[in-house]
């Protein structure tokens, strides 16, 4: 009874796992598709030193972290759109508050060498949702945020 | 003793259960730091034996500085160090690469004679010459941040951002024993150099002198020129005009109420830089200087006859061993090679005469009369009680009275 009832629990979680692995896909996809976008880059968790890039946007220890993916602009334009899903949702402010210093990084650095992105930059938003935290800079962030 | 068992037991009860949960809670926690720990070598933080101070550091926050979220400053004392003792045997194969591009650039641009500021600006101007801004460098996530923000892969490759012209020139700096930091901006988006020649020490920015037609506005600038925001604590104050490029260059003139058709004459060429000096110290005069030069910058960049070549302009006024030194900085929309020079070698009254004979050296009004102004005069008095005669001709366009006369002395418009 034990064993079986152990069972059970293990194929539940890996079924959990799997439903929310095609959840955050399918976010990305509804995310990318709220918005006009230019010529854009795409890394996630699968990819090839994908710790260093997550490092980019987040300072969050990387074991904390479940799932990613981070979609930008090719030529450097003020249009990302990223999530990460987060094994503890407790994690979720202190992952919410580094992205807004990657916001106010990114507005300096578009300051001194790309003025014209400023304006996309300053309405980038962060929002928390369950264990997920998201970052969207583009010039429609509300439709975009709604399918976060 | 059976009324003293209820309570005891109650206690005994009370001391289990804290036990077990204590147990649990500790048996949680182990078993949390063996989970954290598997596959990954436990986290070392430093520490400091108890009342010994931190030694001063080298390189005072710029190793390690992660500038734009994706170039790291690194150190190149190995290399450099290399290059000063002709002992490369510690050097990793990348290193003895990075000294062998580097010892090559000096090579082929410094000479033996050359004072540390001739070979700062032979460095400098190879810089500019050679080194192109990375065009991708604003791009979020970098694959190779190395090749456009290290020495090996900026010679390599001809191309950098901020870090890698900045990484780069203190590199060859120090292999020319010029001390050198690399200043990261407070804001982690930007990166630049400071230079010591003599006592004193400068800012270089190569990254930004790439930028404009004539970068050598950035070339040995004191702290008060530069736009930046730095941690000053960490770094030496740069306080001298001693090895300024500007400064060094400046032309010599009389009269600070020149400024204006100097500087006119210096957007009607296209120049970028305009650097002179005065024979003139008191505050009043920089005061005075100043108040030309702001509104000199105003009218250039909002005026429609300026507003749409002038992109950018700006200034500075200092005291500088007891004369006035003024510099100013035109950036135009239309920057492009060639038609731009630097003062210092033009035939300065020639120029003057040939604009002044166009544009005359006072500032007419060209604004249209309005209504009032071009109807029936009213009467007209000589006993004014403030000393000025009221005239009310009406005007023609230039300012000039409608019977052809020039505007007389004391007149009020």
């Amino acid at each position: 009874m034990l064993c079986l009832a152990a069972l059970l629990c293990l194929l539940s979680g890996c079924a959990a796992d799997r439903q929310a692995e095609r959840s955050l896909s399918q976010t990305r996809e509804r995310m990318l598709a709220a918005a006009e976008l230019p010529e854009m880059r795409s890394v996630n968790a699968q990819s090839d030193d994908a710790q260093r890039k997550l490092s980019t946007i987040t300072d969050v220890d990387y074991d904390k972290v479940m799932d990613f993916f981070i979609d930008y602009a090719a030529d450097g334009a003020g249009y990302e759109i990223s999530v990460i899903e987060l094994k503890d949702k407790n994690d979720c402010s202190a992952v919410a508050e580094s992205l807004e210093t990657h916001k106010s990084r990114r507005i300096e650095q578009y300051r001194f060498y790309a003025p014209d992105q400023v304006p996309r930059a300053e309405k980038a938003r962060v929002s928390v949702k369950g264990r997920r935290v998201a970052f969207v800079m583009c010039d429609d962030v509300e439709a975009v945020m709604k399918e976060f | 003793m059976k009324k003293l068992m209820k309570p005891l037991l109650a206690c005994a009860a009370v001391f289990t259960v804290l036990a077990v949960s204590a147990t649990l809670a500790l048996s949680v926690l182990t078993l949390r730091r063996v989970e954290a720990m598997n596959g990954k070598a436990p986290k070392v933080v430093a520490s400091e034996p108890a009342g010994e101070p931190a030694a001063p550091s080298e390189s005072p926050r710029e190793d390690g500085a992660v500038i734009a979220e994706s170039y790291t400053v690194r150190s190149t004392k190995a290399v450099s160090d290399a290059y000063l003792t002709g002992d490369s045997s510690a050097l990793s194969e990348e290193e003895k690469e990075t000294l062998s591009l580097a010892s090559e650039v000096l090579k082929g641009i410094v000479k033996d004679n050359m004072t540390p500021y001739d070979k700062e600006c032979a460095v400098f101007d190879w810089m500019l010459g050679n080194i192109e801004i990375d065009d991708g460098g604003l791009t979020l996530i970098q694959d190779d941040p190395d090749a456009v923000s290290a020495p090996n892969g900026v010679l390599k490759n001809k191309k950098a951002v901020c870090v890698g012209y900045a990484t780069t020139f203190r590199l060859m700096m120090q292999m020319l024993d010029i001390p050198c930091h690399v200043v990261p901006s407070s804001a982690l988006g930007h990166t630049w150099n400071l230079v010591q020649l003599g006592e004193n020490w400068y800012h270089v920015d190569v990254y930004s002198a790439e930028q404009e037609r004539d970068g050598h506005y950035y070339l040995n600038i004191p702290d008060e020129m530069m736009a930046q925001e730095w941690e000053r604590a960490a770094f030496p104050a740069a306080a001298s005009y001693e090895f300024c490029w500007l400064y060094k260059n400046a032309a010599e003139s009389e009269d600070i109420y020149t400024l204006p058709a100097q500087i006119k004459r210096q957007a009607d060429t296209h120049t970028n830089l305009l650097s002179l000096l005065f024979p003139v110290t008191s505050q009043d005069d920089k005061n005075t200087a100043e108040a030309l030069l702001a509104r000199v910058s105003e009218r250039l960049m909002y005026s429609d006859d300026y507003s749409g070549s002038v992109s950018l302009c700006t200034f500075n006024a200092a005291e500088v061993d007891g004369k006035l030194f003024v510099c100013v900085n035109i950036i135009y929309y239309d920057d492009s090679d060639g038609g731009g020079q630097s003062t210092g070698n033009l035939d300065e009254e020639r120029i003057n005469n040939a604009v002044v004979n166009v544009f005359g050296e006072e500032e007419i009004s060209t604004e249209p009369p309005t209504e009032a102004e071009t109807e029936a005069p009213t009467e007209v008095w000589s006993e004014p009680a403030t000393g000025y005669v009221m005239q009310t001709q009406p005007y023609t366009e230039g300012g000039y009275y409608a019977d052809g006369q020039a505007p007389m002395a004391g007149d009020v418009y």
